[in-house]
């Protein structure tokens, strides 16, 4: 007679006890099992947040990017035309051009048809000294804007002075407390005031405007200018090259920056929001991995509860199995019957016992879905999230653990001396 | 005749409430092949205890026991349960029946402690329960039998591996005059194929027709004819 032959049948034969052990190990591993699931499942819908998230910021941003490229292409931006000597790191420091070129070339421009322009500004500036008030200012000759070839006739952007007049710049104005129509001495010639600009906040506050025709007279520089600002050009943000080569191709001697466009600013912000859905996202990605850790901290004191509790309970029926199969045990020893095989016979139970309550608690789970209740699936949307992994855990482990339970009292039944039990009338 | 059993000057003795119970004091005396000895003596005079330490299943405090020229007390536990497997047969007043065993495996349980060939012990176990009239109540329970039934599934087990000593403690206790007659029988015709039993009996009239009566009283030896 085989030894598991025997195992079966007084499993059969006490089936309470071993019913009662096989409840306890299977709601071990429904714990076990049930948490893993639960994990997995957060883990599955963090990454579908996330997804989510992203493909949604990722659609903002085209769609952000796609706004700017229109509010661009309304607005346009700006740039600077240079003579092309003129060294880029002067111009910054020290507020303005000290190369000049000639003032016809704004005509040759305004002459060639390039759409991608609208406004054409040129302008002889330079930084000086208002010797008869004793003032570092920016003289600036406009001419006004140069009107377009074929372009729309639209409002021009820029008036230009009448000669004998300036517009004086803020800070100016406030300190040498001008006003309207008063004459002021500039470089030895009287100027009218014609008009005072508000506050700025930029150099324009320390700026004083007076005809280019003055200006170059002024100056010494009959005929010349140092820069031509060209406004609003109609293209994309993204196509300053092509606006530098068509501009090259008119004016050779000439060199092309993007100047104070608003298209900077706008970049800058569509970054931020960039920026911005990044944080987002990592805050969200955060804020899950606490919560999973919560989970998990859940779940680490949770499960070893659920199966000390089971343990506990299995080493109890078992001990109780023990005790009631003293006379079997002592008969077993008068019949010969080695210890080991002895605590086979018991572990051998306790390992059926194990492997029934790991089929049991899976079997729970691999229940179609359809046999759930919604309310007990706790959106846990897949159950066979379940990889072979904990499947070869909980059919080693579910095992080891009643086997492990029923250690103590096996070994004490295999220990026992079947005397006393024997000499029992 | 070969002598089969030796006890040596045995002594066996237990903690109790009231003392020290001296359940086995200063017992010698041998059982030959073929001899069928009969030990009897008031109740707690030592007889389950004499047969316990017999079969190698209690320490004596001292003195030896030998089986076949082999010393029980000498073997490790499993050396000992192997040569009981091989060589000593038990039967109990209780029968001891696996509950959840029919009545062909509970014969066949003696087979579990010889690891050796499970063919032979099935046939053995088919002829045993021929003799003894079992055939019908093969695949029954204990539970489903009569108590006759039990001790005789208990004797068939007991026999089984062909033992050379069979202990018995009140074989026929419990049973009435015509079936413990039978076990009477069996236990003769085992001793006559050249066995030694000894008997544990209450029963005064197989004790005239039997080779040996030992009889002991407060573990002490008083007799022996
Ligand atoms: N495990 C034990 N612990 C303590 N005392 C024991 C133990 N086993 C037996 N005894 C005592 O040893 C003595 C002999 O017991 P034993 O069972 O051998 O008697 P017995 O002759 O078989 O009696 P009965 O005819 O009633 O079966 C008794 O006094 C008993 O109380
Ligand atoms: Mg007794």
């Amino acid at each position: 007679m085989r030894l598991l032959r025997l195992v079966l049948f007084e499993i059969w034969y006490r089936r309470g006890n071993f019913s009662l052990g096989v409840a306890s190990a299977t709601i071990a591993v429904a714990f076990l099992l049930g948490e893993l699931a639960i994990l997995r499942e957060h883990d599955a819908r963090t990454i579908r947040i996330i997804a989510a998230k992203e493909a949604d910021t990722r659609a903002r941003m085209a769609t952000l990017e796609d706004d700017y490229r229109k509010i661009t292409k309304e607005l346009g931006f700006n740039v600077l035309i240079l003579p092309r000597d003129q060294n880029l790191n002067e111009l910054f420091a020290e507020d303005f051009a000290s190369h000049t070129m000639p003032e016809e070339y704004v005509d040759r421009l305004a002459n060639s048809r390039l759409v991608t322009i609208q406004h054409l500004l040129p302008s002889l500036q330079q930084k000086l000294k208002w010797t008869e008030v004793e003032r570092a200012i920016i003289l600036d000759g406009v001419r006004g804007e140069v009107p377009i070839v074929n372009a729309d006739s639209k409002r021009p952007l820029l008036e230009p002075v009448p000669e004998g007049t300036m517009v004086v710049g803020w800070e100016l104005h406030r300190s040498l407390k001008l006003k309207v129509g008063d004459v002021v001495k500039l470089l030895g010639r009287e100027f009218k005031v014609g008009k005072l600009h508000p506050e700025r906040g930029t150099k324009d506050d320390i700026t004083v405007w007076i005809s280019l025709k003055e200006a170059q007279l002024l100056l010494g520089e009959p005929g010349r200018i140092n820069g031509i600002l060209a406004l609003e050009c109609v293209c994309a943000a993204d196509s300053l090259p092509k606006v530098r080569t068509e501009i090259g191709a008119v004016l050779p001697d000439t060199q092309v920056i993007e100047f104070q466009s608003q298209t900077l600013a706008r970049a800058e912000a569509r970054q931020r929001a960039a920026t911005e859905a990044r944080v987002a996202i990592s805050r969200e990605t955060e804020n899950r991995a606490k919560l999973r850790q919560a989970q998990e901290d859940f779940a680490s004191l949770a499960v070893p509860l659920a199966s000390l509790v089971s343990a506990a309970w299995i080493g109890f029926l078992a001990f109780s199995n023990v005790r009631e199969r003293r006379a079997e045990v002592a008969l077993f020893r008068a019949l010969g019957v080695r210890s080991w095989q002895i605590i086979t016979i018991f572990l051998g139970r306790a390992v059926v016992m194990g492997l029934a309550g790991a089929g049991l608690g899976f079997g729970i789970f691999w229940l179609p879905s359809g046999a759930w209740p919604a309310a007990a699936l706790h959106g846990i949307r897949d159950v066979r999230l379940l990889d072979p992994r904990s499947l070869l855990l909980v059919f080693i482990g579910t095992p080891a653990l009643t086997v492990l339970a029923s250690w103590l009292p096996t070994w004490f039944a295999a220990q026992r001396s079947p005397a006393e039990v024997l000499s029992q009338a | 005749m070969k002598t089969i059993v030796r006890v040596e000057k045995l002594a066996k003795a237990f903690r109790g409430p009231t003392g020290k119970v001296n359940a086995l004091d200063d017992i010698s005396f041998t059982v030959d092949a073929g001899q069928l000895t009969v030990v009897q003596g008031p109740s707690g005079c030592g007889k389950t205890t004499l047969l316990l330490a017999i079969g190698g299943l209690l320490e004596p405090d001292s003195g030896r026991v030998f089986v076949d020229g082999q010393e029980m007390h000498s073997l490790s536990a499993d050396a000992r349960a192997r040569f009981r497997a091989d060589n000593i047969g038990f039967v109990f007043q209780q029968f001891h029946l696996v509950p959840y065993l029919s009545v062909r495996e509970n014969v066949l349980t003696a087979a579990l402690g010889r690891i050796a060939e499970p063919e032979p012990a099935a046939k053995g176990t088919n002829e045993l329960l021929a003799r003894f009239g079992l055939q019908e109540r093969a695949r029954h329970l204990p539970a489903e039998l009569s108590t006759g039934e039990r001790q005789r599934t208990a004797l068939a087990r007991a026999l089984l591996n062909r033992p050379k000593v069979l202990l018995a403690d009140e074989p026929t206790g419990n049973l009435d005059p015509e079936n413990a007659e039978k076990v009477w029988d069996c236990l003769r015709s085992f001793a006559s194929d050249g066995g030694s039993v000894l008997v544990v009996t209450h029963d005064p009239t197989p004790a005239r027709k039997c080779q040996q009566v030992l009889r002991l009283d407060q573990g002490r030896l008083i007799a022996c004819a």
